[in-house]
């Protein structure tokens, strides 16, 4: 397909999603909103005003817009449906499900609600996350490095990291002093774990040549280890990181949902107890964006700080 | 023999080197070296794989400690790695995470003595040809790039010894001899003892003040040749002819002696 007819999908998929929602007739009792249509038309024009600038520009990213068009498409064909199965055919039964200008109404009419809630949640995330992080890397490299910590701690490793770190959530939240410590902890403690196996096997499985090469050019123990083996373990360090994420989000929503009184986790159950469904869905799209937000920063940081590496994982 | 130089001295004693090779038993890659390089001289190893030049470069190193015999540099006894004895390994081995530049000035760096301002670094990578390509990283690199990398790393740092292994293994006939030429203008410079191990017998008569040649199993030196020829070397002059032909006889018959099978 040429470029500019790729280009020219997304807006398809736009007629269809105002086509469908307001004028195919449907038994809804409740006047229709204008949100959707405002939020198609102003995404349909945030993509033509960038498209437009990026070709005048004469920009390679032009390609990559045509490139990924069909996905827009495909958005908009996804939100069609979404809206067909609930509104026009009630295959899919509400109050569980809510259409997309339920959900679109959400942000508009409680955004800053949102917007606190995800700020709260953002707040325990990193809080914990990058204490775990911290200390686990402290651990990784003592028992990387000292072979006597090693002895101790790998054990420790292996015994409890692999537990799930929202076991000990109910009872952490009854120890400390706090809900928000508590949390704080239990995130922690679920990315120590990886951050510390990764640390210590990146440091273990650095190659010797390595250690023999700075020798001979003169470095001491605290440049091997400085120089030598942290940059060299730099990409198993970056997994850990990974990993932890992933452990911190479920570990965040837990504590949310378990005792926390605020946070995205917090807004869900409030809203299920409240049979706000549009207010679940709206609040699960702002975890999925703020996720794959923190994600790709992460990933970001990664390529940055590994392009030595050939084959880095791409985002 | 650079003139004049005055340190650099290294004795190899009774020199034994056995490794435990896990099931198939013991190795014994070297057994009674005896070899003392003067100060300054320029001596090459050359001889069937698997013979140990490589062990006897990282004996001399100090990354290898020897089962019998005693190695020593100016009378002090080796007994670990040090910036005095530099080796340039086998593989070129560069930090991956350091792009050219820091890779030659690692050793600089390492001993805290890197100067911002003062531009060897940079010259030593002129030096190798490799100008423009201080930002890349060593993936970025042919294997002859990255193996002259490698020895300007060694060269930049000024050691009293340099041990080189196979330093030009991986390059083109043109770029081999202009590193070999390099070479001897940087030895002569800097009056640095060196061990170069090569499979080159040409390379060996055309930079070396003495070939050591030696055999495996277990790994011995056969002969000493000394070279005897004036620097400049021609390459096709009758005496050059004459000592490649000696060596290569030598290498040949004491392959025969051993008949190994691998090596056919
Ligand atoms: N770390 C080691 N463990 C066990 N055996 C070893 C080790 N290093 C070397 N050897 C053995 O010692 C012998 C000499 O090895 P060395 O690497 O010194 O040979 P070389 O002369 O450098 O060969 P090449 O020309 O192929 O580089 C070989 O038989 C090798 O298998
Ligand atoms: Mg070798």
């Amino acid at each position: 397909m040429k470029p500019l007819t790729r280009l020219l999908l997304p807006y398809l998929g736009a007629a269809a999603v105002i086509v469908n929602y307001y004028f195919v007739p449907d038994d809804s009792i409740l006047s229709k909103k204008p949100y959707l249509l405002v939020v198609t038309v102003a995404i349909a024009a945030v993509y033509t005003a960038y498209w437009l600038i990026v070709r005048a520009a004469k920009s390679p990213k032009f390609e990559k817009i045509a490139y990924d068009a069909p996905k827009l498409l495909a958005l908009f064909l996804a939100v069609a449906v979404w809206d067909i199965l609930i509104l026009k055919t009630h295959v899919l039964p509400g109050p569980f499900f809510q259409d997309i200008t339920r959900i679109l109404g959400v942000y508009i009419e409680d955004g800053l609600q949102l917007v606190i809630h995800a700020l709260y949640s953002l707040r325990l995330l990193f809080t914990g996350y990058f204490i775990g992080l911290g200390a686990g890397f402290l651990t990784g490299v003592f028992a990387g490095w000292f072979a006597r910590a090693r002895y101790w701690i790998m054990p420790i490793v292996k015994l409890i990291g692999p537990i799930p770190a929202t076991v000990w959530l109910p009872l952490i939240i009854i120890i400390m002093p706090t809900l928000f410590a508590g949390s704080v902890f239990t995130i922690a403690f679920g990315v120590w774990f990886p951050a510390t196996l990764m640390t210590a096997t990146g440091i273990m499985s650095v190659p010797s040549k390595y250690y023999e090469v700075a020798q001979t050019l003169g470095a001491d123990n605290r440049w091997l280890l400085f120089h030598v083996a942290l940059p060299s373990s730099i990409p198993n360090l970056f997994m850990g990181a990974f990993m932890g994420m992933g452990i911190s989000c479920v570990a965040l929503i837990t504590a949310e949902m378990l005792g926390v009184k605020a946070g995205l986790g917090y807004f869900i159950n409030l809203s299920t107890a409240w049979a706000e469904y549009n207010k679940v869905f709206a609040a699960i799209v702002v975890i999925i964006i703020v996720f794959s937000g923190v994600i790709a920063l992460l990933f970001k940081a990664n390529s940055k700080l590994l392009k030595w590496q050939k084959d880095s994982i791409q985002w | 023999m650079v003139e004049g130089a005055v340190s650099g001295n290294i004795e190899i004693k009774d020199v034994d080197k056995v490794f435990n090779a896990g099931e198939e038993g013991e190795v014994v890659a070297l057994r009674g070296i005896n070899l003392s390089v003067r100060p300054g001289e320029m001596v090459a190893l050359v001889g069937p794989s698997g013979c140990g030049k490589s062990t006897l470069l990282r004996l001399v190193a100090g990354l290898e400690a020897p089962n019998a015999g005693t190695l020593a540099l100016d009378g002090n006894p080796i007994d670990a790695p040090h910036y005095e004895r530099g080796l340039a390994f086998q593989d070129p081995s560069l930090f991956p995470w350091l792009n050219v530049f820091g890779n030659v000035a690692s050793g600089l760096k390492a001993r805290k003595i890197f100067d911002k301002d003062d531009n060897e670094v940079q010259s030593y990578i002129e030096k190798i040809g490799l100008a423009g390509f201080e930002n890349h990283y060593p993936h970025q690199l042919s294997g002859g790039m990255a193996q002259r990398v490698s020895l300007a790393r060694s060269f930049v740092n000024h050691p009293k010894v340099f041990l080189l292994d196979e330093p030009f293994g991986a390059l083109d006939a043109f770029t081999r001899m202009y590193m070999q030429d390099e070479l001897l203008r940087i030895w002569q410079e800097d009056g640095t003892t060196s061990m170069l191990v090569t499979h080159d017998v040409d390379e060996a008569i055309y930079l070396a003040d003495r070939i050591v040649i030696m055999t495996p199993r277990p790994g011995k030196i056969e002969e000493i040749i000394e070279v005897g020829l004036r620097r400049p070397r021609a390459r096709n002059v009758e005496e050059f002819l004459h000592l490649r032909a000696r060596i290569l006889e030598t290498l040949h018959f004491a392959e025969k002696l051993q008949e190994l099978p691998y090596y056919l």
